[in-house]
């Protein structure tokens, strides 16, 4: 407060306006936009599309300015700004160990550079996508409850990447996840949505358990949910070794795989391709800057858990950068293959936030990624609603028809392949340049594949279709995934900026030069000129041969998926059914006959047993049994 | 009112058979909102004899000639209305870090035994009156619609609602089995009059079940009186006394069974799978979200607060029923094509959790514990009420018919959604607090149930996908009847039990104005109030430094050839 009052003199001594005094309120308008405009929709009596996204629109663009002010009062502030409120303190124990004698939760805000960095990105895909989805969403069903839960994931959000307590960071994760569930099952009423809806809460709150066990190990251990506090301990805590570290870093770094979904926690996000195309780009975009946020809290415990967490993390984001784009070039569905592609590119990045020397050059390669995703997710939007098909094989002629949408796929493909360049310039140590190169190859390999079948090529008629009828999106449409795509251009290009890296201030230092490390450019453009040999001349047979093997690994899922019912699901049904429906019955059954036959003994004690034995009897037995119960009998 | 009382108290108080212990002296905190309202000592009696009073009242008014004949439901409602009401005020004047009792009153009832009416509330048992109030209120209103026999009806939910108040309020043991038994009649003749007669077998399976957790607790209650030399059932005195760990383990086996059998835990919840999809709304209400909680009442009141001993001997095995409830729970209603039957099923989920958080035995997880009691109690009451609600309205129980209702009835869909995000903990809700207390709480000492019980959830959500996916959110089956969304007092009800889970949840510490509290003290604190002493039993001490020998170096090996002594030392965890 000191600090702030003198700036605020000087900045009044100088005639100018000092932005610190804003951010006692720009602060908690991060938070506060979205918490009241949810209930306003959701409770204020809304009806209309337009005044339901006036509402969302609004609230997004006040946490988006509040972001611009802090950012603008915080740039020379190198330390994070830190403000609490309290949610919860209360004394639990009066004695015993100290640091468990109280309990606290804050509503605490922790906001460095990366975190402005990290709010900046969410918003402008959370606009993108709003924008999107007040023109081209026009036909869908439910447009209050849309924005309700736009905004219901856009307070998870915001909160995830301002929190400085660890409870309050798994409250608003949640609160993502909630909204993240509802946004993804937005379409009612068919079976498909049904099945959507499911893929979209179970899987990912698998993750979202793992955070927990993750924060409840962590405190178990130290007593603290403080993320601040907690560093400077991770080393000498009494009681606390190297397996409760190494536990309490891969249960985070499982939640962050799991919500970024990274190979082979994709198919929460692939399953859920039929959503609105908005929400498949708002998700897919958010989620991994929301997944690299936690990432990078987790580093200090990463780095304290000692060599296995590193290589437990290190490995999975290797494969699956590899594997991720590998599906992504089976089968035929232009959203899917898209979603494949770019899980690579963000599972590039994050690798690149595990090794020292490249976290910052990484995470702003993972802003970009998250850009570029649901840049080329609206995209791809466009083209399927246009072109009614989200079949590789049946489309083309983008460039000819839809300029603009074909253009902002390709820059979006191009961010997504450049995304991881910067990190893998830095010299991963060990095996990792092996995923780096096969990863950077194969994700520009896969989203050209995408985008050359979509923006080149013959675009043929097909049944109630007439290609000369296509035409462009309309200019918000259009504009919403070129901004983002441009934004994830920027974020690129930043990255190889020192200056940059030195605002972000989180660890690393910049790429050196890039005549140096141009040698990482090779594998990208080795993928995009695979790509266009490939498409280019040999489309329809390089797409059927895609589409063969798409419906081979389809096969192969169902015939897993029934391995899974013969095996798991049908002895677990039977199961509860023997214990249910059979068991407890017989087992009630028999207790009740039981019970009956002592109502029976009674009966034969009145009918004719002899009085004094029998009482004699049960003297002895009662005897022995109080006998057995009271003390000194064994010594 | 106080002007006007206090004559007429003075005068009842002057009565040399009456010897009532006054309310604590007015704290130097400065004067809140209900203060002086409640100027007499008899809140808790009439909190307990109250209702048991309008219910003679329902049961001797005579019918009107004309109009409906809604006498008996006007009764219960006002007569659960103005508890409520003086319930809110109590718990707004509760001196919150104030340790001992509140409220307390006193009478000497049979002498000879060491019995006295000895009531008192402290947090744990202000937090459960609360919920009792809450959920009564609750299930007055769900049973809108009752109208055969509604003079019985309403009479037995009366009196149920005496006895949970009495069972949360009594401080002696007799005094406090006979308030828990008193509550198995009438729900027991609710649970046998009111289900379904295609499944007759809820009524008695809850009679056996509870019968036999009032005879368990009755044998517990009677060992510990006659192992503390038959001089009283006061709990205070009770809870001093120091018994053998074997005595210990006996009693505590005993109040752990009758505890575990009206939570229930598995395997003693078929009663609650039975009633909870067969009764109507308003019994479903009352006992899934209060009844039922008695039960984690009991394991911390008289295990976790007496028994000490027993229940660090338990916890283990306690944690593990936990745990397994919570998994087979989740498992069960994974299997079942009964909407009813799955919210069953997923209402047992915070009493798994509730008893993890006493087996868990530390300050934190009891905390928890008592706050997940009355958040459980909501959760459970919205998710098992909403289900009858919307098969009640979808004229349909079974998963294929009560296909796709998001779309026809939203307001019904998105309240049995908001029950079951409840029951899973979600945050904005109350069982988020409360639940996380528990789970940091018990990692420390359970943690391989904990995990088991976090496993569980992910299991939960699994099954509450697939209700959602068929009931809500998939393709109506064109087969199935026309729903209807819900009515004005089902509106009411789960509007004011989600109302109440959001309250808690977003501000557990009540809201303050300046730093002070305004309105609410907070339930955290008002539950802290007691649990913080309870647990000091069990606070959890500083782990001792590892030290490392230091090394002594390795003799020159003998010319034999023999291995020279590995040095000696212990490496770190």
């Amino acid at each position: 407060m000191a600090a702030s009052a003198a700036s605020a003199a000087s900045a009044a001594r100088r005639g100018g306006f000092d932005p610190a005094v804003t951010l006692p309120w720009a602060v908690p308008l991060i938070l506060a936009a979205p918490f009241v405009g949810w209930p306003l929709l959701v409770l204020g009596g809304m009806r209309g599309r337009r005044a339901a996204a006036t509402v969302g629109t609004l609230a997004v663009t006040l946490m988006l300015a509040a972001t611009v002010v802090i950012a603008w009062a915080r740039f020379h502030q190198a330390a994070p700004y830190r403000v609490a409120y309290q949610w919860i303190n209360i004394p639990v124990a009066v004695s015993g160990d100290e640091r468990f004698t109280g309990f606290g939760i804050d509503l605490s805000f922790r906001i460095d550079h990366a975190t402005l960095a990290g709010l900046a990105a969410v918003t402008v895909v959370l606009l993108a996508c709003l924008s999107w989805h007040r023109v081209a969403g026009r036909g869908e069903q439910g447009p209050v409850r849309y924005h309700a839960n736009a905004l219901l994931l856009a307070l998870g959000a915001a909160g995830v990447l301002v929190s400085g307590d660890l409870a309050e960071l798994l409250a608003f994760w949640l609160l993502a996840g909630v909204g993240t569930y509802l946004l993804l099952g937005h379409r009612w009423g068919t079976e498909a949505a049904g099945r959507r809806s499911m893929a979209a809460l179970a899987l990912p709150f698998l993750g979202d358990v793992a955070l927990l066990c993750g924060v409840g190990v962590i405190y178990s251990r130290f007593g603290a949910l403080t993320i601040d506090s907690i560093t400077p301990v991770l080393h000498g805590s009494i009681g606390v070794g190297l397996k409760s570290l190494t536990a309490a870093a891969v249960l985070v770094f499982g939640a962050v795989a799991v919500r970024a979904a990274v190979w082979p926690f994709t198919s929460w996000q692939t399953a859920t391709v039929d959503a609105p195309p908005a929400s498949v780009a708002l998700v897919a975009g958010v989620w991994p800057v929301l997944a690299g946020a936690v990432l990078l809290r987790a580093l200090p415990l990463l780095a304290a858990a000692g060599p296995q967490a590193s290589l437990i993390s290190g490995y999975t984001l290797g494969v699956a950068a590899v594997v991720g784009p590998l599906l992504g070039l089976l089968g035929v569905d232009l959203r899917r293959s898209l979603l494949l592609a770019s899980s690579g590119a963000v599972a590039l990045t994050l690798l690149g936030m595990v090794y020292p020397a490249s976290t910052t050059v990484a995470f702003s390669g993972l802003l970009a990624v998250a850009l570029a995703r649901a840049g080329v997710l609206l995209a791809a939007g466009s083209a399927v609603a246009t072109l009614r098909t989200v079949d590789l094989r049946a489309l083309g002629g983008g460039w000819e028809r839809m300029p603009w949408t074909s253009a902002a796929m390709l820059i979006s493909a191009a961010v997504l392949s450049l995304g991881g360049v910067a990190a893998a310039m830095l010299r991963p140590q060990g095996v990792a340049w092996i995923a780096f190169a096969a990863g950077l190859l194969l994700v520009c390999l896969t989203v050209l594949r995408a985008y050359l079948a979509f923006a080149h090529g013959p675009l043929r008629r097909r049944r109630a279709f007439e290609p000369a009828r296509v035409r462009e999106v309309a200019g918000a449409v259009r504009w919403a995934a070129l901004v983002v795509a441009a934004g994830g251009v920027a974020a690129v290009a930043l990255g190889f900026v020192p200056a940059w890296v030195d605002f972000l201030r989180v660890g690393g230092r910049a790429v050196p030069g890039m005549v140096a490390e141009v040698l990482w450019l090779a594998p990208p453009l080795a993928g995009a000129v695979l790509a266009a040999a490939v498409l280019l001349p040999r489309r329809d047979l390089a797409l059927a041969a895609g589409a063969t093997l798409g419906e081979r690994l389809g096969a192969l899922w169902e015939a897993s998926g029934g391995l899974y019912d013969r095996f798991l699901a049908r002895p677990g049904r039977q199961i509860v059914h023997g214990v249910e429906d059979v068991g407890v019955s017989a087992a009630e059954a028999e207790v009740g006959r039981a019970l009956a036959r002592t109502g029976g003994l009674a009966g034969l004690v009145e009918r004719g047993l002899p009085l004094v034995p029998t009482v004699l009897a049960v003297a002895v037995v009662l005897a022995l049994v109080f006998g057995l119960l009271s003390e000194g009998l064994r010594r | 009112m106080s002007g006007v009382l206090a004559p007429a108290l003075a005068a009842w108080s002057a009565a040399p058979w009456l010897e009532a212990i006054p309310t604590p002296s007015v704290s130097a905190t400065p004067v809140t909102f209900g203060s002086n309202v409640i100027g007499f000592s008899f809140l808790l009696s009439v909190l307990v004899w109250g209702p048991v009073l309008m219910a003679m009242v329902t049961a001797v008014v005579p019918l009107p000639r004309t109009g409906p004949g809604r006498i008996f439901l006007g009764i219960a409602f006002w007569t659960n209305a103005a508890a409520l009401g003086l319930i809110i005020i109590g718990y707004q004047q509760f001196q919150a870090y104030a340790s001992g009792l509140q409220f307390e009153e006193r009478l000497p009832w049979l002498p000879s035994l060491g019995v006295s009416y000895h009531l008192g509330a402290d947090g744990i048992g202000m937090s459960l009156l609360l919920l009792n109030g809450l959920v009564g209120l609750c299930a007055v209103i769900a049973s809108w619609d009752v109208r055969e026999r509604a003079r019985t009806y309403f009479v037995l939910l009366l009196l149920t609602q005496a006895a949970l108040n009495g069972v949360v309020v009594a401080r002696d043991l007799f005094v406090l089995v006979l308030f828990w038994a008193a509550a198995t009649v009438p729900v027991a003749v609710l649970a046998v009059g009111w289900t379904s007669p295609q499944r007759p077998g809820a009524g008695g399976r809850l009679i056996a079940y509870w019968g036999a957790g009032t005879a368990a607790l009755l044998a517990g209650v009677l060992l510990l009186y006659a192992a503390t030399g038959s001089t009283g059932f006061d709990l205070d005195t009770l809870g001093q006394a120091a018994l053998s760990p074997r005595l210990q383990l006996v009693v505590g086996v005993l109040f752990a069974l009758a505890a575990l059998t009206r939570l229930p835990l598995v395997p003693f919840h078929s009663w609650a799978r039975d009633l909870y999809a067969e009764a109507p709304a308003g019994v479903v209400v009352l006992v899934a979200g209060a009844a039922s909680r008695l039960g984690g009442y009991v394991l911390v009141r008289l295990l976790a607060g007496i028994e000490h001993d027993a229940s660090r001997t338990l916890a283990p095995f306690l944690g593990a029923l936990a745990a397994l409830t919570v998994v087979y729970a989740v498992l069960a209603a994974l299997y079942a094509t009964d909407v009813r039957r799955i919210a069953a099923y997923l209402a047992l989920l915070p009493g798994g959790l509730a008893v993890l958080g006493v087996a868990g035995l530390t300050p934190l997880s009891l905390d928890g514990t008592v706050m997940l009691l009355f958040a459980g109690g909501l959760a459970a009451a919205l998710v098992a009420g909403a289900a009858a609600s919307l098969t009640e309205h979808a004229q349909a129980r079974s998963l294929s018919l009560a296909a796709g209702l998001a779309g026809r009835i939203p307001k019904l869909s998105w309240l049995l959604l908001a029950g079951c995000l409840a029951v899973l903990g979600m945050p904005l809700l109350a069982t988020f607090p409360s639940g996380l207390m528990v789970f940091l709480g018990s990692f420390r000492t359970q943690a391989a149930a904990t995990f088991v019980a976090a496993i569980g959830l992910v299991l939960g959500a699994v099954a509450i996908g697939r209700l959602a996916r068929r009931v809500l959110f998939g393709a109506p089956n064109p087969d199935a009847p026309a729903p209807t969304d819900l009515s004005l007092h089902e509106a009411w009800y789960l509007g004011i039990l989600v109302g109440a889970l959001l309250w808690v949840g977003l501000l557990p510490s009540g809201p303050k104005l300046f730093g002070l509290p305004v309105v609410d003290p907070g339930l955290v604190n008002v539950v802290n109030t007691s649990t913080a002493d309870l647990a000091s039993t069990y606070a959890q001490t500083t782990p001792a430094p590892r030290t490392t020998a230091p090394r002594t170096p390795a003799p020159p090996s003998s010319p034999s050839g023999s291995p020279s002594p590995a040095p000696s030392g212990s490496s770190g965890p």
